[in-house]
């Protein structure tokens, strides 16, 4: 009996949860949102919600995940890519209208490690121990990583420091990496520099060493709310907060 | 320290693990009877297939649930044509979706539990004019307290850790389907070092306490049973 009535309990919970979801979904966007951007969308989140009246519901993850879940049709409004292959997948998949993506920043990349008061530079890790760690995002899914591999090479220093890589599944592993003391060094968004619990020291890798890390927007679903957001994220007045947490803004470069 | 979206993952991760254990039992209290009683040729197989889940990476499952449950796959078409919505991204796809992983937890226990019970008891009874609903009340479920503890404890405690499963089938929907596990990930991925320490260290204290209390009243249970 106890049992019985614990267990109508829990299920009244549930539809009273499903009920309240479903009661502001009118204008409520969901944001699924690269996990480099979703501090600073955070910081961008009040200005938005006082001045158009929706509110936002920011779903950070990699992009990777994001991409089969839309593609499966999850209920997301807006999707700010940590790159431009998946919005232009999406495009090509005819999950998005024409036009309707736009770069909303470019990523800078950064040499982070958690020791204060040092001097960083990319040519100090031609010096590294051999037991020392250089941690960098998979070359393979994070352009982070993509980016890191080019500038290496570039200054020639990637067959020395090669020894020493560890891989992170994404930017923020990356960065835990080099937070936890298990690598040295590790090259990470400039963002998440900005954003860090511990200051440590830092190097930002030269914009010529590298291709611009062009992070890009998809429009999912059509709505006044959703274009709202569109619009603001691609508005020159948003340019500031911006380059403050660590980014370009599209047209500024 | 807690936000308002912690909070939610906390209850939404408690009614996830209860109702989703709720389910099990009642699935898997016949699925184990006949396990342990049959000589079918299928019971290996079908042992095999409730075990999938222990090997299987969480992951690899809850893309294939997401392939299924989605709006373009097989169950989330048939879901859209009866007029429902497709299961993929909603509580009760987490639930589907946590049924099939923690099965084996609750399965596995019940069935050994069922196999220990000596079968002259059960023919004793009957030759008693015990019915069978008797026979399982009377003899089976009191005989198998102890498996039905384990199958409660084990099926609500993987729930309770799941990640990858829903991590690709709910879409991380904060008061939907963000559960526990993924509002920590969320924070470490987002360098809220601090947040994900608080969730964390509740989860744990949390988890420590339910079973330390199952284990100090299946102790006590035990004493009262054997004279």
């Amino acid at each position: 009996m106890a049992a019985k009535s614990f267990t109508c309990l829990r299920f009244a919970g549930v539809v009273v949860l499903l009920l309240q979801a479903s009661a502001c979904l009118g204008d409520t966007l969901r944001v699924a949102v690269a996990s480099n951007f979703s501090a600073t969308l955070a910081l961008l989140q009040p200005d938005f919600e006082r001045a158009s009246g929706h509110r936002l519901q920011l779903i950070p993850g990699s992009s990777g995940r994001h991409f089969a879940q839309i593609s499966n049709g999850a209920p997301f409004d807006l999707f700010l890519s940590a790159d431009a292959e998946r919005i232009r997948a999406l495009e090509a998949a005819g999950r998005i209208n024409a036009g309707q993506r736009r770069v909303y920043a470019l990523g800078r990349l950064a040499l982070w490690t958690r020791e204060a008061n040092q001097s960083v530079s990319l040519d100090r890790l031609a010096t590294l121990a051999a037991s020392e760690r250089v941690a960098i995002a998979n070359p393979r899914l994070a352009p982070y990583g993509q980016a890191a591999v080019r500038a290496l090479t570039a200054r020639e220093l990637y067959a020395v420091v090669e020894p020493s890589l560890v891989m992170g599944e994404n930017v923020g592993q990356t960065f835990q990496f080099a937070y936890s003391g298990s690598a040295r060094f590790a090259f990470v968004a400039y963002s998440q520099v900005l954003s860090a619990p511990e200051p440590g020291s830092y190097a930002l890798v030269p914009d010529d060493d590298y291709e611009p890390i062009v992070q890009e927007m998809a429009l999912l679903k059509e709505s006044e709310a959703a274009h709202a957001l569109f619009d603001y994220l691609s508005s020159p007045a948003i340019a500031p907060v911006l380059e403050r947490a660590g980014y370009y803004a599209p047209n500024s470069h | 320290m807690l936000t308002a979206s912690d909070l939610d993952a906390f209850l939404l991760t408690l009614q996830l693990a209860a109702v989703t254990t709720l389910i099990l039992l009642l699935l898997g209290t016949p699925l184990a009877w006949w396990l342990a009683q049959t000589r079918s040729r299928l019971r290996g197989p079908i042992e095999a297939l409730i075990a999938l889940p222990l090997v299987l990476p969480p992951t690899v499952l809850g893309f294939y649930l997401l392939l299924l449950l989605g709006q373009d796959g097989p169950i989330g078409q048939l879901m859209v044509g009866m007029g429902l919505p497709a299961l993929a991204f909603s509580f009760w796809g987490l639930v589907a979706g946590s049924v099939v992983y923690s099965l084996p937890f609750v399965v596995q226990p019940l069935q050994t539990a069922f196999a220990g019970i000596p079968r002259r008891l059960l023919e004793a009874a009957a030759t008693l004019g015990a019915t069978g609903s008797d026979r399982f009340l009377s003899v089976v479920l009191p005989l198998s307290r102890v498996g039905y503890l384990t199958a409660i404890v084990l099926g609500f405690a993987h729930t309770l850790g799941e990640f990858g499963v829903v991590l690709m089938l709910g879409g991380n929907i904060p008061g939907e389907t963000q559960v526990l596990s993924i509002a920590i990930y969320d924070h470490v991925e987002s360098l809220q070092y601090s947040q994900a320490h608080w969730l964390s260290g509740i989860l744990l204290v949390f988890s420590f306490a339910v079973l330390l209390t199952v284990y100090a009243l299946n102790r006590r249970g035990f004493r009262v049973s054997v004279p």
